[in-house]
């Protein structure tokens, strides 16, 4: 694989974490850690820097025993007494073996890849730090851990990349920008997904419920290897005098720990809530910018088109243009009303047949022919195929004629 | 214990994001492989349209497509293609979410045929660019690339030859109720033929003509066997040429055309048979059925195949031109018999330089030979 300078960025960091966690371990075990001596551990990027260049590409020894003895030097006069001088000197020989060992061996950046493997070290770390009490430097730590799997989660990314690319570079169209960008954007996303996980799952409280559990099985293993067959009593999970208290507190009177349980836990999830939804809203931002940014652009002669929303909303207006709708008025109207009325005289002695013309549908139901039927048949015909709209009038006079008895 | 949920969350993080992209990624994606809508000529260059469609709001950072097709159909691009029974063509895209990508890919296409792709195989990377994960799709697009065109001078005398037998026989036997026209009398027409009452009204002597009492319609019989286990592919296809030459000039002239063949339909694997009939159409059939003989499959003898049809081609009365480098006593007799029933037939024979042509002509039947340059 050719040298990529982000994996070198990447593996810059992973030898610094690695080394910097050691050296707090040692600075704190000797007293000797304070903001003061954590900042000087930034230095340590500089060495680091210089030695793997110079073992990568220097053609003689010399110029690399120079470099490792120039930043030792440094280093040793960097410190402020003798441990912290020993310290940061024992960080810079840790370097000079590596690279050295690097380059004698042949195993090019052999130590200089982060690897899930090297999580390890900082969990020994952390649990050493927690043996000892040392609670500022567990927390450190347990931020360090974060970080470090982070810095893998991204160097087999970017690896992931490099690999494809150097498989497939040579095809004709292929798009490696497109393909870079999509793959950065998806570990941005990644990224977001993991912090939130570690950030939530401590945060959630599950670490108590699982030592309920384990403290559950260790009872049952304990009876069972005792032999005892029946269990003893169980403890109750509250005092009997808090057992029934009301939602209400009395004046001067405690909070119920149930509630208090009930409302912390609310109060949890309300903030991861919340939290999750900035994220989301943050994400959604950077999508929108991406999308507008490429709404439409052309690379190796290829096309590219956004499909809006707009085509299905199209597809559900038409859908909804199809099914034909009453309005709300329609029946209100002179016309509707007229029709309405002559229905109503019409089936009054029966259910009219559909084929009949009005003059035979008046004929089957009775009426009988006279001037006020003339004027009933003629507002219908009005209504039913005029082509001018009728008068409230003419409907007010169509429903006093629907009450006159024709015969 | 911190620390472990920490890693716990981690790893959840990446186990949920690899499921769902590896549940999902298929979901809304469509993609289609589409030749272009005209068909093609030999040799000649034609585009193929690859249509990669997104609907969902997940995006793929790699998605490469492929596809199989014929090698006889070059890509060009040989570091996209590997040929080996067939041309594998892949194609790496970066698709976003709600994105359409068009992408347009030349071809040349090398030989005649009917060129089908039928299923699409798509290849992802997951969400780290690691592990690969496949779908295959299911694809619906064909290409017909006709035969070559034939031109030039030695095209030219060939089918003035063919023609004049088209001719000669229509004005061999005229329907003496079948008036077609009067035109001036020029001292070869009979005496007979003088309208008496024309020539009386316009004070010169005039002739009445008469329309052909024979068929018009022209059926090619193209054979495609070899007699020996030496194939002669070149000649085959220079046979179906020939035969897509003459049919493009007989139907341009309105003549009814139709073609009888051994050469078996690639996909069909049945004999080809095409009815006369004129018209663009006809053309567009015609030459469709010359892309889908397929030369690999074995054939059937011609003289038994002209055999079952010798009694269609007499009832229709067609001038038939056999176009084939066979030239066997059973062939040439059962031409020799369809120029005899009716009034003339062309035997036309695709021969290499040093091959011999056999076949003698006789009053009914002409023959001709077209010569095929290795």
């Amino acid at each position: 694989m050719k040298e990529d300078r982000v994996l070198k960025i990447y593996g810059c960091l992973h030898l610094w974490l690695f080394t910097a966690g050691l050296l707090l371990i040692l600075l704190d075990v000797g007293g000797l850690l304070d903001i003061q001596s954590a900042g000087k551990l930034l230095f340590l990027f500089l060495p680091l820097l210089v030695l793997r260049e110079v073992s990568v590409r220097g053609k003689r020894i010399w110029s690399y025993l120079g470099a490792a003895v120039l930043s030792g030097s440094i280093f040793w006069l960097l410190g402020r007494n003798q441990g912290e001088s020993t310290c940061f000197l024992l960080g810079v020989c840790f370097f000079i073996f590596l690279f050295f060992y690097e380059r004698v061996s042949g195993k090019q950046e052999v130590f200089f890849r982060p690897s899930y493997g090297c999580l390890v070290a900082f969990i020994l770390e952390y649990i050493f730090s927690l043996a000892y009490g040392l609670d500022r430097l567990s927390s450190v730590f347990l931020i360090l851990t974060g970080c470090y799997w982070l810095l893998t989660l991204w160097s087999k990314n970017r690896e992931g990349f490099l690999e494809y690319c150097e498989d497939y570079e040579n095809l004709y169209r292929f798009p490696k920008q497109r393909i870079a960008y999509g793959n950065r954007l998806m570990l941005v996303f990644l990224t977001g997904l993991t912090v939130g996980c570690m950030i939530l799952l401590p945060f959630l409280g599950i670490d108590r419920g699982v030592l309920a559990v384990l403290e559950l099985l260790r009872k049952l293993l304990a009876m069972l290897l005792s032999g005892n067959r029946e269990a003893g009593d169980p403890e109750p999970l509250f005092p009997e005098e808090l057992g029934f208290q009301p939602m209400t507190l009395e004046p001067g009177q405690e909070t119920s720990p149930l509630l208090a349980a009930f409302w912390e836990i609310l109060e949890k999830i309300c903030t991861a809530a919340a939290g999750a939804a900035a994220i989301a809203g943050c994400c959604i931002f950077l999508y929108w910018l991406y999308k507008k940014y490429n709404s439409q652009t052309a690379e190796n002669g290829d096309i590219l088109e956004n499909l809006d929303k707009s085509e299905k909303e199209e597809k559900k207006t038409l859908t909804r243009k199809k099914r034909f709708r009453k309005s709300v008025f329609s029946g209100r109207t002179p016309n509707a009303r007229i029709r309405k009325y002559y229905r109503q005289k019409i089936s009054r002695e029966g259910k009219p047949s559909a084929t009949y013309t009005p003059w035979e549908l008046e004929e089957q139901a009775g009426l009988a022919e006279s001037s006020k039927r003339e004027e009933f048949h003629k507002l219908y015909e009005q209504a039913r195929y005029g082509n001018a709209p009728c008068t409230q009038e003419e409907a007010r006079r169509m429903k006093e004629l629907g009450r006159v008895d024709f015969s | 214990m911190v620390l472990l949920l920490i890693l716990a969350g981690g790893i959840l993080a990446q186990i949920l994001a690899e499921k769902y992209y590896e549940k999902h990624w298929t979901k809304g994606l469509k993609v289609e492989i589409r030749f272009q809508k005209e068909p093609v000529r030999q040799g000649e260059e034609g585009f193929l349209t690859e249509t990669i469609e997104n609907e969902k709001r997940l995006f793929l950072p790699v998605l490469q497509a492929g596809f199989a097709v014929s090698r006889n159909l070059s890509f060009g691009q040989e570091e996209n293609t590997s040929v080996s029974d067939q041309s594998y063509k892949r194609d790496v895209f970066s698709v976003m979410g709600r994105q359409r990508i068009i992408r347009k890919v030349p071809f040349q296409a090398l030989k005649r045929g009917y060129y089908e792709i039928q299923r699409t195989d798509l290849v992802t990377r997951g969400i780290l660019l690691a592990g690969e994960q496949y779908e295959t799709l299911p694809c619906s697009t064909y290409l017909y690339v006709y035969p070559k065109r034939i031109s030039g001078e030695k095209w030219e005398i060939i089918f003035r030859r063919i023609s004049g037998v088209y001719e000669y026989r229509k004005r061999l036997l005229e329907d003496p109720f079948q008036f077609r026209g009067i035109r001036e009398y020029t001292p070869e027409d009979p005496m007979n033929r003088i309208n008496w009452k024309a020539s009386a009204r316009t004070g010169s002597l005039m002739v009445n003509q008469l329309n052909s009492a024979v068929s018009g319609n022209v059926y090619i019989l193209l054979d495609v066997e070899d007699e020996t286990v030496w194939k002669y592919e070149e000649i085959h296809e220079e046979g179906i040429r020939l035969a897509a030459a003459a049919a493009e000039y007989f139907l341009s002239r309105g003549i009814e055309t139709g073609l009888i063949t051994n050469g078996r339909d690639c996909k069909e694997k049945s004999e080809l048979f095409l009815t006369g009939h004129s018209g663009r159409s006809q053309g567009a059939k015609f030459l469709q059925c010359l892309s889908r003989i397929d030369l690999g499959q074995k054939s059937e003898k011609f003289s038994d195949c002209l055999k079952r049809k010798k009694e269609f081609l007499i009832a229709k009365e067609s001038l038939c031109i056999l176009i084939t480098k066979n030239q066997y006593q059973e062939l040439e007799e059962i031409l020799a018999e369809l120029g005899r029933k009716n009034h003339g037939s062309v035997y036309l024979t695709t021969l290499y330089p040093e091959m011999k042509l056999k076949i003698k002509r006789n009053q009914n039947m002409e023959v001709l030979n077209w010569e095929v340059r290795r």
